[in-house]
């Protein structure tokens, strides 16, 4: 079998940092097979997944030592373009990669780009979404797609290509359940068709039958490279140990853990009755609520597809957003919008949003209200980073500043936006803690996620957003 | 000219966000009148963190000629006189070649330069000081005396003048805040 | 219906003639066509928006001329400007809502527009939409914060509210547009050599007939402005 990636004593250093982000890389990738590269956050997987179509050194600049090779090509030595023409790469967020505003034209996009004859890339488009069935897909308005059905333009896209290699470099990160499903469907297929791919994921048990071999990174080393089927019999204490997602879908949804019960009531906590939201006169309703009890003192997660409305229930549930009708109360009182965001926080899915101070410690004062900064701090991990700025904190640490801001603000109401997209399992692990402190606090605190692992660590009371 | 695609990319993106902070502060005068100098005062300024941060990623001549040649356009496809084209070429390659002069990186050549910059809008006013007679005479034919004599006194050279002057001053107060959040900011985030 | 070229040139002519000190009749005619194209795109609110403001508008400027003096006469001149430039705005609104970025770029391609052009221009098209959504997702946060609690103390502090928008936005589109420069940058765009687009464009009758009724515009504000 011909090799299509090959990877000799690689050792990976990004210009100015002073750790080497890969160590001694030994790496060989096969024609035809499909490999798993996973591990810790920070372990090099991007790293890897950049070095073969070329975006380290080109556009993470860095020093590189040892040999690269990919089809015979050094990535490092070709021009970007060049290399894109042999691999395909498929990143996580399906907003920021996509060029064109229509799923036929993305598709087209690297085709038109090198010239290609217009009638041979449309004939392409045809037979791709044909073997991949998804020819309803085309010619419709990216905006108008889930983040599902974005990634599969994305990897058709790819597909239309005609790549030797496909690297995907977390390809499920952003994606509910049916946007696994679309995704594994479509790997299927790529597998079927004998195709290389390269894909990077902390999401791993939707690939147990789709990848041939697994590797294990862990601060730039490999850990582990194995078959795929010796990778997938690990036990759980091992998996946990290389700080890795599990491994085998459980059957059924997220279940309650602890043994706080949801029929406890009374703890106080938001009512909600005959809410009901629309974006705009004349549309129908985003958003129905009844009857909502969310208690005190408990982690409410709140999970449902994309789409269902559960991020427009964290905004009318904070104030962001005024409700057509129906009143929210809060431990019997009712409140206003105005009320509601004065008590209530919401940690964004992106967090880089809400953050507007020049230093950790501004950021706990920014804004109106009142201010508890008394070892905010200390209690989240953030103690002696007071001077720093906010942007320069690694993605967990601006989190729970994130969180510190809503602590120190008093917040009543604590809103987790998909707080785990793209986190390895420590990650979620942590956000599960953070939340049960909240909680343990006093706080009413909801996790909107499709996390399910993260659902099982922590909920006490789950609500279905559903269509 | 060469210019990377890498480099043409990021220009088109931060002339986007140029963009939307321009328009959106300048509609403010939409709402009353009155506030039309203050939004575009707002977005002069705030614009200049744009430039700012922009210049962080520029390393040889041309950029900035293109940035303003770009908006120049833009503009004028949303419904500026195209001569905001020319106006806007000339501004670019002023600033450009002010920039340069201290290499895209000194305080002063930048924010200087960024003041000149902000004369690409001044297409809208500027033939008001070059083509004055055709224009008053043209003026005087349609509406009559009354209003031509107004129109003569409400935008005298002096008028425009000032306005010139002004937008470069204010252009430079804007520069001065642009370099401020660079070191408050970005360059504590590794984001310049 | 009609393509993007002979759209692009019509407003940009239009434009052109209304802002420039020429006769009145043109800004009638300008508006006239755009009424048509309006109409013709079944855009019913923008027409609606803009008879509005014709009315409006025009009705002040008439209004003025029955009245005497400098003050009259300065206000005269500052609605005359308003209109101008809403109606060349009227034509620039029309024209950014109804084409497609995707024909745009169809557009820049088959004219040949070189790359530093081309490529800064497909950019920004695609990219305002991201910052609009950023702005939006920072303001909600800023309001959560309590830095947008009210006019009154916007209008105290406004460039550090301001800025308070603008940073986060900038360090987001940085962000985001990393992403997209990865990923345009792997599929070519950019790239040396010419390019092509599975994008058809018609260039038909209507369109002749589009131009040819703007150039007849032109000229006839040129011919009456030399009698």
């Amino acid at each position: 079998m011909s090799e299509a990636v090959r990877l000799s004593g690689v050792t990976v250093r990004y210009a100015g940092s002073t750790d080497e982000a890969l160590r001694d890389i030994d790496l060989t990738l096969h024609a035809g097979e499909v490999m798993l590269v996973t591990g810790r956050s920070g372990c090099g997987k991007s790293t890897l997944m950049g070095l073969v179509n070329g975006l380290v050194p080109h556009l993470h600049t860095a020093e590189i030592s040892g040999k690269v090779e990919v089809h015979g090509l050094t990535p490092a030595d070709e021009e970007l373009h060049q290399m894109g023409r042999v691999v395909s790469t498929v990143s996580q967020n399906p907003r920021t990669q996509f060029f064109c505003a229509d799923s036929t034209a993305e598709m087209a996009f690297a085709g038109e780009n090198a010239g290609l004859e217009p009638d041979l890339i449309r004939r392409q488009i045809a037979a791709v979404t044909e073997r991949l069935s998804m020819t309803r897909l085309l010619g419709r308005p990216v905006a108008q797609l889930s983040g599902g059905q974005k990634q599969q333009v994305a990897i058709a896209a790819a597909a239309v290509n005609d790549p030797q290699l496909y690297v995907l470099d977390e390809p499920t990160s952003n994606l509910d359940d049916s946007g696994v499903e679309a995704v594994r469907r479509l790997l299927g297929h790529l597998r079927e068709a004998g195709s290389t791919v390269l894909i990077t994921e902390h999401r791993l048990a939707f690939l147990r039958r789709l990848v041939d071999r697994v590797v294990v990174l862990d601060r730039g080393r490999i850990a582990m490279d194995v078959p795929a089927a010796e990778f997938f019999a690990l036990d759980d204490e091992r998996r946990r140990e290389l700080g890795l997602r599990r491994l085998s879908e459980e059957a059924g949804s997220a279940s309650p853990a602890g043994a706080r019960s949801t029929a406890e009531q009374g703890a106080g906590g938001l009512e909600v009755e005959g809410l009901s939201y629309r974006y705009r006169r004349g549309l129908p309703p985003a958003l129905v609520l009844d009857r909502l009890h969310v208690p005190r003192g408990r982690v409410t997660v709140v999970t449902g597809p994309n789409g269902a409305g559960k991020s427009t229930m964290v905004r009318v549930l904070s104030g962001l957003a005024q409700p057509q009708r129906g009143t929210i109360r809060l431990d019997g009182k009712p409140l206003d919008r105005r009320a509601l965001l004065a008590c209530s926080h919401v940690v964004m899915q992106d967090v880089n949003r809400q953050l507007f101070s020049d230093t950790v410690e501004g950021e706990l004062v920014t804004g109106a209200g009142r201010r508890q900064t008394e070892g905010v701090l200390e209690g989240l991990g953030l103690d002696g980073m007071g001077e720093r700025h906010p942007m320069s904190l690694s993605g967990g640490q601006r989190q729970r500043l994130a969180v510190a801001a809503a602590v120190a603000a008093e917040a009543d109401l604590v809103f987790f936006d998909e707080p785990t997209s793209g986190l390895d399992h420590d990650g979620m692990l942590a956000i599960a803690q953070l939340a049960r402190r909240l909680a343990d606090d006093g706080r009413v605190v909801v996790i909107v996620t499709h996390d399910q692992e993260l659902a099982a660590e922590c909920a006490d009371v789950v609500v279905s957003v559903g269509r | 000219m060469k210019f990377t695609p890498k480099e043409l990319i990021a220009l088109g993106i931060f002339t986007a966000v140029y963009t939307v902070i321009y328009m959106a502060f300048n509609m403010l005068g939409a709402v009353a009148p009155i506030l039309q100098l203050v939004g575009a005062t707002l977005a002069t300024l705030l614009n200049g963190i744009t430039f700012m941060l922009f210049l962080t990623r520029v390393r040889h001549a041309g950029l900035i000629t293109l940035m303003a040649l770009l908006l120049g356009i833009l503009v004028t496809i949303a419904g500026h006189h195209p001569i905001s084209i020319v106006t806007a070429l000339v501004a670019g390659i002023a600033a450009d070649v002010i920039a340069s002069r201290g290499g895209y990186r000194a305080t002063v050549p930048t924010v200087v330069a960024y003041g000149v910059f902000n004369l690409w809008v001044a297409g809208g006013y500027l033939p008001l000081l070059f083509m004055r007679d055709s224009v008053l005479s043209e003026y005087r034919r349609q509406m009559g005396d009354q209003w031509a004599d107004a129109f003569n006194a409400l935008f005298s050279p002096a008028v425009i003048i000032v306005l010139i002057i002004g937008t470069v001053v204010v252009g430079m107060i804007g520069g001065w805040i642009g370099r401020r959040a660079l070191s408050k900011h970005f360059e504590r985030a590794g984001l310049a | 219906m009609f393509d993007v070229r002979s759209l692009v040139f019509t407003v940009v002519t239009l434009d052109a003639l209304v802002l420039a000190a020429l006769p009145r009749r043109i800004d009638l005619l300008a508006l006239a066509v755009l009424m048509l194209l309006l109409l013709a795109y079944r855009l019913w609110r923008q027409l609606l928006a803009l008879v509005a403001l014709a009315v409006v508008l025009l009705g002040a400027a008439w209004l003025l001329r029955l009245g005497s003096g400098p003050v009259v006469g300065a206000l005269g001149i500052a609605v005359l400007y308003l209109w101008r430039y809403s109606l060349a705005g009227a034509f620039g609104w029309f024209l950014i809502t109804r084409v497609r970025p995707t024909e745009f770029m169809a557009a820049m391609t088959r004219m040949r527009i070189p790359q530093f052009l081309a490529v800064p221009i497909a950019v920004v098209l695609r990219f305002v939409p991201t910052v609009l959504t950023e702005g939006r997702a920072i303001i909600d946060a800023m309001r959560m914060r309590g830095l947008l609690g009210g006019p009154l103390s916007v209008l105290r502090h406004p460039i550090r509210t301001a800025e308070y928008l603008v940073i986060p936005m900038l360090a987001g589109a940085v962000r985001a547009g990393d992403e997209l420069t990865a990923s345009a940058l792997c599929r070519g765009f950019g790239s040396p050599g010419r390019r092509t687009t599975i994008v058809q464009l018609h260039f038909g009758v209507a369109d002749v007939a589009l131009m040819l009724v703007t150039v007849a515009v032109a000229a006839y504000g040129f011919g009456v402005g030399l009698r």
